[in-house]
């Protein structure tokens, strides 16, 4: 056993083997990373520890009476009940879908029907689907990816759902029967939808939420501040769409798609940043 | 009555014979099966310490830690009849509390996200809040270890997520590779190598305790 491998499994916390005592009684270094290594095992079970409180028991006590008497939420995901739900829920698709044939037009391909299903998104870097079963264990890239590029959906705003430009612009026109007006004709490739200005396709789509534009910065990982004349950038997330699409410290944000960025919330989102930059002023292009 | 032989059938507890003390987890689990709550109370009073204590590190959050761990065991009561011998009743109850934990964890995350407050503090591998446990005056030669206690604790806590359960499910709960990797759903390998990395991690936050410390033992 060389001193490389008796390092690397010192560092991961596993417990020497008889091999690995023996190297140790022969190399100083590695006897020293020994020590430390379980210096900080030890340091680590020094880690604060609280006490319950006295009506611990009898609070949970009381939580699982509640849970009994009120309906549980628990009570509801039992199998017995699903079956009739699951038979409601694939009743209503049929008759979706049968509507859908009658004004003539194309039924959803399942694809996308699942994707609706998937209520927040996860873009490939963030590691994987955010939401899981209460009882169902996260799979490990959930584990892995701490859904930090995902966000919960806002009202009317649904989120994107992985699928291209093409597919959602199918949707669109499939479902309101008429052109809409996306993103000024711009290609609208890979603008994330709350961003876009576009609402996810419905008959009657509810007017779009008002934004403050710090809060659609941050969206984009941009931290600014309202001045005079625009949104001066305090920070940019790194890695983030604001990031990549070339926002810097200092930059003063002044309008989004041509429209002026001031205190007072706007409608929808957009593309284009206008943006100064010392005595230039650039047009940066969101592209997630 | 079909109802009243159920009712008759609910009361029908079956005591164990001997002490509840005495029972393994799957017995008192059998028993809580058959209506014995006495048999669900020793399951609560053998693990909420631990398990509190758990979740309380992976939140630094006391008060969510008690609702989360009394939200497990009420998981476990309602769930009983699903539940299956499988695996030790640690390794479920574990699991359950850990996607408690995960869960609590994102919607802090996503909160914070949308928090025109606290969003631009935001950074994944920043540090959760922490609550120190105990507030209470100590007497002044506790006053260093306190501080390095909780120090300690906060390193832990800020640990970015995918490296916080295996760290203190082997460093501080000692449970083994091959349970933690039950627990958390993952391979023994992708479990080792977390623990591994998170470890690193912790080696370079507690640096100053751990070069004292590597001196005492020498």
């Amino acid at each position: 056993m060389n001193c490389i491998e008796t390092r690397e499994i010192l560092k991961s916390g596993e417990r020497p083997s008889e091999r690995i005592l023996e190297h140790l009684r022969e190399c100083g270094e590695c006897a020293r990373v020994a020590d430390r290594e379980k210096g900080l095992s030890e340091l680590l079970k020094m880690a604060p520890a609280v006490e319950l409180p006295s009506d611990f028991d009898r609070s949970l006590m009381n939580k699982i009476e509640n849970r009994r008497r009120g309906g549980s939420s628990v009570s509801f995901l039992r199998p017995g009940f699903l079956v009739p739900v699951s038979a409601a829920a694939v009743l209503l698709a049929v008759l979706a879908i049968t509507f859908a044939l009658f004004q003539g037009q194309t039924p959803p391909e399942t694809a996308d029907t699942a994707d609706e299903s998937i209520p927040v998104n996860s873009s490939a870097d963030d590691g994987g689907p955010s939401t899981s079963g209460s009882e169902t264990f996260p799979s490990s890239d959930e584990l892995a990816g701490p859904v930090v590029n995902a966000s919960p959906e806002r009202a009317g705003t649904p989120r994107p759902n992985g699928e291209s430009a093409d597919q959602r612009k199918d949707d669109e026109e499939r479902f309101e029967g008429r052109s809409r007006d996306l993103a000024a004709g711009t290609p609208e490739s890979i603008i994330p939808p709350f961003f876009d200005g576009t609402p996810k396709a419905v008959p009657d789509p509810a007017p779009a939420r008002r934004f403050s534009p710090g809060e659609l910065l941050a969206e984009i990982g941009i931290e600014a501040r309202f001045e005079q004349g625009g949104w001066k950038v305090l920070s940019v997330r790194q890695e983030s769409i604001g990031a990549r699409a070339g926002v810097r410290n200092g930059d003063l944000i002044t309008s989004l798609d041509g429209r002026a960025l001031t205190d007072a919330p706007i409608e929808g989102g957009g593309k284009n940043l206008l943006v100064v930059r010392g005595s230039r002023e650039l047009t940066l292009t969101i592209t997630p | 009555m079909a109802l009243d032989r159920f009712e008759l059938e609910q009361r029908e507890v079956r005591k164990p014979a001997v002490s509840y003390s005495d029972l393994s987890d799957h017995d008192l689990i059998d028993a809580t099966r058959d209506g014995d709550e006495a048999a669900f109370a020793e399951i609560v009073s053998r693990y909420k310490g631990q398990l509190t204590n758990y979740i309380y590190r992976m939140l630094g959050d006391y008060e969510e830690s008690i609702d989360l761990a009394q939200e497990s065991f009420v998981r476990v009561y309602f769930a009983i009849d699903r539940y299956h011998s499988k695996y030790a009743f640690s390794t479920y109850i574990y699991r359950i509390a850990t996607n408690l934990a995960i869960s609590e964890l994102r919607k802090r995350k996503r909160r914070k996200l949308y928090s025109l407050t606290g969003l631009f503090s935001y950074d994944d591998e920043s540090e959760e809040q922490y609550q120190p446990p105990d507030a209470r005056p100590h007497p002044e030669e506790e006053v260093v270890s306190r501080e390095m206690r909780e120090t300690i604790g906060k390193a832990i806590v800020s640990l970015p997520d995918r490296y916080k359960a295996p760290i203190i499910l082997r460093e501080i709960e000692e449970k083994s590779y091959e349970e933690i990797a039950e627990i958390l759903g993952l391979g023994l390998g992708t479990t080792k190598s977390r623990i591994s990395r998170g470890r690193g991690i912790l080696r370079q936050r507690l640096e100053r305790y751990l070069e004292s410390s590597t001196d005492e033992l020498h």
